[in-house]
């Protein structure tokens, strides 16, 4: 008992946080705000250096000797490679447009995360190694030599960052942070430093074809699964195919769509709208995935796993690629494929084989995204909706980071909303569209290890969720990437509790009359059908 | 909550009642302190809230707090101003001391701002800190349930991602 503090002391906090300087503060690894390192077999299954088994709690990274001289190395080698780096590097003059608004800073309050400071982190190694002033003027130039503190402190905070390219719209030199981050992220991968949640779906990925290592048969008989729950609801049994040469379209959707609720309601969605529109399209077992963690790892990385989608539609002879309502994928496909395994001559520019309708956007790439193909059915009137079998819902939509910063996806799967359900509601302004805040868990960051850190970097998106939900009591929050499927769900729980997470096309598949159903009672989720007649007010 | 112990002399509810603009303003900036100067600087000077739910929420729960303490201490109320706050610091990087704390730091700003009429006036703040002990035994639940809920949240996640690999491979465990 002596040794217990007397009250005053225990009151006694220091509340303040570190006085020193951010070159001079090292991190703290504390469970729950780091994300696990990579483990040796994922590394050795693509060839990515020094396999180890270690843990960023460690003091020893077991780094190999000339750690610094290869990353170094590496960066001189991208800064001749990418003039966008270079630019990044030095156009910088740190006006603080971007500063806050990150939300791993607001959510955190951690300086850090400001991007223009996270940017700072590899700006002020490069200074000293790249510039004159830098080597010369050292900290008085903002530059600072690599150290093993140094190393870790770009570990958690690359690592904290979703690449969700919020920062970027504000930066009127068009510095896009997400970039920086990827950059810095290979270079951590040259000495072995990535997260496992990231390395473990490559692996997976690079020998299934998908993120959690599903293979072909399973893969089948996951989304037969989803077939029988259709039948049991609709009467109907669509009949999707996997791996049919031959087939006009191949489609390809996130993996997490096929395993995981509420995902699989979802691809339920999909199978039910492919089927009333009798298209001509099949799965492929090994192209199983959309998503592409290679792009959270490195450009070549990102190379190697896409190619594996063309490899697919070539092998298959199909005309073109509908991509399901994935996130990042589309990042991939819109910016980056083109250049990197591009173009995609084997195909044909496509056109919706229901309306006629050419996608011109895609003409180069070959592939489609759902929700502009859907919106393409439904402004033609090509499907049948009854909109009141969602009138237990009240939605509101979170443009995911991906559809709508790297392809400017705004008004399609508003459009199909509408359609589909009779109450919708818009988050405030600076919260959506090109403003979105993001998930809190994109880029690879959605481990569960890491909870405390994305119910954090998941607030400013939950705020705004919380706010329609208390205004017009939004009970449905829906979304077009697997990564928010994934992650919602914890993240209204904690923040917003009472409101769910569906994707569009789970809410198409609800409204939906096919040819030929049986009476509907139930949901795509297996919850009763709204009452006609009650709960009719309209949405904004 | 009231057992007579914790009622507010009216001359203190009434100075209360005046100074509430001041001492709640110096209240928030104590909790603001507890960020680093560059974070504290943009949680009170952003006054959207969608753009600084951080701050914005804060202030508002300190607001209500302060309004409830003065008046009857509504369960509710007192219960969801209290979790406003907690919940955010039950994630951020905080002890669970330091993320309760800034409940007892009202009595500070109280000492510090009423000092004048502590002195002359004999003003009596016995009333009012009985009902802040109320407040951090409230708060004292408030963190642990949200510190219990991320652990649940992180089980639910795990199930959730197992629960559909299991069946399909056969397996018939049941996840309660």
């Amino acid at each position: 008992m002596a040794s217990l503090p007397k009250p005053d002391e225990l009151l006694a906090i220091n509340y303040k946080p570190p006085r020193t300087g951010w070159m001079d503060t090292p991190v703290k690894f504390r469970r729950g705000t780091y994300l696990y390192g990579a483990k040796p077999k994922n590394l050795e299954a693509v060839g990515l250096p020094n396999p180890r088994e270690w843990s960023p709690e460690d003091e020893d990274w077991k780094l190999p000797e000339n750690w610094r001289e290869i990353i170094l190395e590496g960066l001189r080698e991208r800064l001749g490679r990418f003039r966008s780096l270079q630019i990044f590097m030095d156009a910088c003059v740190r006006c603080g447009a971007c500063a806050d608004k990150c939300h791993f800073f607001i959510g955190t309050g951690d300086p850090k995360n400001m991007p223009v400071l996270r940017a700072e982190l590899l700006r002020s190694v490069y200074r000293k190694d790249f510039t004159t002033a830098g080597k010369l003027l050292g900290k008085l130039f903002g530059a600072r030599e690599l150290t093993l503190d140094v190393l870790k402190e770009w570990y958690y905070y690359f690592f904290q960052c979703t690449e969700c390219r919020r920062c970027s719209v504000f930066c009127p030199f068009g510095i896009d942070t997400a970039e920086i981050t990827m950059i810095a992220r290979e270079l951590l991968n040259l000495v072995g430093c990535n997260i496992d949640w990231i390395a473990a779906p490559v692996a997976n990925c690079y020998r299934t074809g998908n993120h959690v290592g599903i293979e072909p048969h399973a893969f089948k008989d996951m989304v037969e699964f989803c077939v029988d729950e259709i039948e049991n609801i609709t009467g109907i049994r669509v009949e999707p195919t996997f791996n049919r040469k031959g087939a006009e379209i191949l489609f390809i959707a996130p993996s997490g769509d096929v395993f995981a609720d509420p995902g699989t309601y979802t691809l339920m969605g999909y199978l039910m709208l492919f089927h009333e529109i009798g298209l001509d399209y099949t799965f492929s077992t090994y192209a199983s995935e959309g998503g592409n963690f290679g792009m959270f790892t490195s450009h070549e990385m990102m190379k190697r796993l896409n190619a594996k989608m063309y490899a697919e539609a070539k092998r298959l002879g199909v005309k073109w690629i509908l991509g399901g309502e994935c996130g990042h994928m589309w990042r991939v496909i819109n910016q980056y494929m083109d250049t990197m395994n591009g173009p995609a001559d084997f195909l044909e520019e496509p056109v919706s084989p229901i309306t006629g309708t050419k996608f011109e956007n895609a003409r180069s790439t070959k592939m489609v995204h759902i929700v502009e193909f859907t919106a393409d059915l439904i402004r033609h009137n090509k499907i049948k909706l009854d909109p009141s079998r969602n009138d237990h819902l009240k939605v509101t939509f979170h443009d995911s980071c991906n559809p709508a910063r790297a392809m400017g996806l705004f008004e399609e799967p508003r459009y199909i909303l509408k359609n589909v359900c009779r109450n919708f509601f818009e988050m405030p302004e600076n919260t959506i569209r090109e403003q979105t805040f993001c998930c809190g868990s994109g880029s690879g960051l959605n481990s569960d290890e890491y909870m405390e850190m994305r119910m954090r970097g998941g607030f400013p998106r939950a705020n705004a969720v919380k706010y329609v939900r208390d205004k017009y009591g939004v009970n449905m929050l829906a979304c077009i990437c697997a990564v928010d499927r994934a992650v919602f769900p914890a993240l209204m729980n904690y923040w917003v509790p009472g409101v769910a997470v569906a994707g569009v096309h789970e809410l198409v598949g609800n409204a939906l009359v096919m040819t030929g159903e049986t009476a509907r009672e139930t949901t795509l989720r297996g919850e009763p059908l709204p009452v006609k007649g009650k709960e009719e007010n309209g949405g904004e | 909550m009231k057992d007579g112990r914790n009622n507010i002399l009216p001359d203190t509810h009434e100075i209360l009642t005046q100074r509430k603009s001041a001492i709640l303003q110096k209240w928030y900036q104590r909790i603001l302190n507890s960020y680093p100067a560059e974070t504290a600087r943009f949680l009170r000077e952003e006054q959207d809230p969608f753009a600084n739910p951080v701050g914005t929420t804060i202030y508002h729960g300190l607001e209500g707090l302060y309004e409830e303490i003065l008046a009857k201490m509504d369960a509710g109320r007192v219960r969801d101003y209290l979790d406003s706050i907690i919940r955010i610091r039950a994630v951020q990087d905080f002890s669970p001391s330091q993320a309760v704390a800034f409940i007892f730091q009202l009595k500070h700003v109280l000492k510090e701002e009423l000092a004048g009429e502590i002195q002359e006036k004999g003003l009596s703040l016995e009333g009012l800190e009985a009902r802040l002990e109320e407040l951090a035994l409230l708060a004292f639940d408030i963190y642990m349930q949200c510190r219990e809920q991320l652990w649940e949240i992180k089980v639910e996640e795990i199930k959730n991602r197992t629960t559909r690999l299991l069946q399909r491979a056969n397996l018939n465990i049941n996840l309660p």
